[in-house]
């Protein structure tokens, strides 16, 4: 009971979050745009991956081993296991959980510049493993075609609606999960970690147990989204995926969002990735990398703690004459 | 029966030898004074004590636990707290936050809002009771010492190391800060004290250990402290000359 009282605030965000796109499905049905709101919600939950390993002070800049793994994993279980793809989509993604387990523990001395460039590195070791080690398992650079999670026979524009509404179910699942384990002791001990080993040790928190715990389950979430990105999307899995690009877009995702927030990653992945598409359409390719440079340098000049928390004010703001007795977030 | 019990210990950052064979024990309830000069090797002593630099030789025992090359978070759950000789909040957190972490995760209290109820009590009891929704960025070097010691009682220690607390503090800081300690001792926990000011120590302890140069130079009364012609060389002999220890 203590746990839901103390995440009411977050229950009432879910349930926007799930029925304002379930509102939208009503009104638009249009191909693209379920697309790119699909591609959202699934990297929004890869964000969260990042983030919640950002909150005990681990910034990872090797995320792709995570996304690729689980993409990896799933399809495979799902090709050569013969499991259903909506199974395959949470057994898969214990390979990256233990991946995170493995990376974590390696990196468990390491902070800041160092645990990234450990991370980073890691990367470029599980893309030679999968390539050269078990490329009789996933066929080399040509890479792997993904069993779609949409039942077979299903037209094009249902299997658009059924990917979004799945996505999106599993993005408001992620966030209810992040949620709860950052408002819990566990999230307790990921910020104090975050803020000072040296001083969360002499609190009794055990330090390396709750560092291999963050990467542990980060690697989970972060498995899902690259799994659904998969059997969804892209259909397809190939080395390519453990490239400096994927491992980029969490980080810049959540620090536009909002570092150490729950909500933050999710609205990072909506407005840059919204932002990034109409920039594709409307001016090109180079030039929208420029423009999303510049986008970026703008949000953390003018506004460090990212997006979310000037969101935030105003929502609470009208939160405040909804509740008159609301709790305040410590 | 001693409480902790530190024999022959060693330490060596490369060429320096911090610490070499200290001996002492302090007892359950008792408040000792560790004093020394500068780069004598009290925070060295705290941090091999408290599993930050665990020492090159020797035994440490707590309770009857042998302490030596246990990590640190174990130390603090068998009941040896501590505070840092600069304060080092959980910046992030609020200040009741800070000492609900402890209670937590050394303090054995199961939930969160079993420990927020006794954080608020323990924020009371070093009279930081009106600050505990603050950041510790907002607070004074006054008020973050009292958060330091906060968060150490927070773990339920049986054994308080206390770095320096009153650096940095005016006179009358100083002996609320020492009416605090003294309090503490009064619940039953016993208090290593490591001090700068000569004259605080004299007062607030029954024992008093000297270091210099990483040696246990004496230990005493503060009479016989005051009298041990090694102290006063020391003190007055070193480069540092006797500033300190008129203050």
């Amino acid at each position: 009971m203590g746990a839901l009282r103390r995440l009411r605030r977050e229950l009432i965000v879910a349930a926007l979050m799930l029925g304002l796109p379930l509102l939208l499905l009503t009104l638009v049905r249009e191909l693209f745009v379920l697309q790119v709101l699909t591609f959202v919600f699934i990297f929004a939950i890869y964000a969260q991956s990042w983030n919640l390993a950002a909150h005990s002070g681990q910034f990872s800049l090797g995320h792709a081993t995570f996304l690729g793994l689980g993409s990896y994993a799933s399809i495979i279980a799902a090709s050569r296991l013969g499991l259903a793809p909506a199974v395959a989509l949470f057994v898969g993604p214990i390979l990256p959980a233990l991946a995170g387990f493995a990376i974590g523990a390696l990196c468990r001395r390491l902070r800041e510049a160092y645990f990234g460039m450990v991370t980073f590195g890691c990367t470029a070791i599980v893309q030679v493993l999968v390539v050269e080690q078990f490329g009789w398992l996933t066929n080399r650079w040509d890479g792997l075609d993904a069993p779609r999670l949409a039942p077979e026979g299903l037209p094009v524009e249902r299997v658009a609606v059924l990917n979004y509404v799945i996505s999106l179910a599993l993005m408001v699942a992620t966030y209810l999960v992040v949620a709860a384990i950052i408002r819990s002791r566990i999230g307790l001990a990921f910020v104090a970690i975050h803020d000072n080993e040296t001083v969360a040790a002499a609190a009794g928190v055990s330090v390396v147990r709750y560092r291999l715990l963050a990467m542990g389950v980060a690697g989970y979430i972060g498995g899902v989204a690259g799994a659904l990105n998969g059997h969804t999307l892209t259909r397809h899995i190939s080395p390519g995926v453990f490239g400096l690009e994927d491992s980029i877009w969490p980080v810049l995702y959540s620090i536009a969002g909002g570092l150490g927030t729950p909500e933050g990653p999710i609205l990072g992945t909506l407005l840059v990735r919204v932002f990034w598409e109409w920039a594709l359409r409307r001016i090109g390719g180079f030039d929208s990398l420029i423009l999303i440079g510049l986008m970026l340098a703008l949000v953390v000049t003018a506004l460090p703690r990212g997006i979310y928390p000037v969101f935030a004010r105003a929502t609470a703001a009208l939160g405040a004459r909804l509740t008159p007795n609301s709790v305040k977030q410590p | 029966m001693s409480l902790l019990a530190v024999r022959r210990v060693s330490k060596r950052f490369g060429g320096l030898q911090a610490l070499s064979e200290i001996d002492f024990d302090i007892g359950p309830g008792e408040i000792v004074g560790l004093i020394g000069p500068n780069g004598a090797g009290k925070s060295t002593l705290i941090n091999a004590v408290t599993g930050v630099y665990p020492p090159d030789a020797g035994t440490i025992h707590f309770d009857g636990h042998e302490l030596t090359g246990l990590a640190a978070d174990r130390i603090a759950r068998l009941g040896v707290g501590r505070t840092f000789q600069i304060p080092q909040p959980f910046g992030s957190l609020s200040c009741l936050e800070n000492v609900v972490v402890g209670l937590l995760f050394a303090g054995k209290v199961a939930s969160v809002e079993a420990a927020a109820a006794e954080a608020r009590a323990i924020l009371e009891f070093v009279g930081l009771g009106d600050k505990a929704a603050l950041a510790p960025g907002s607070l004074t070097i006054v008020d973050l010492r009292k958060l330091e010691l906060a968060r150490a009682l927070g773990t339920g220690a049986r054994l308080l190391l206390l770095d320096e607390i009153n650096t940095g503090l005016t006179a009358a800081e100083i002996t609320e800060a020492i009416r605090l300690i003294e309090r503490v001792k009064q619940r039953g926990t016993a208090i290593l004290m490591v001090e700068h000011l000569v004259r605080v120590i004299m007062g607030a302890c029954e024992r008093i250990i000297v270091l210099d140069f990483g040696r246990k130079i004496a230990e005493g009364t503060p009479d016989e402290i005051a009298r041990d012609p090694a102290v006063i060389r020391a003190y007055l002999g070193g480069q540092k000359g006797g500033g300190d220890a008129g203050r």
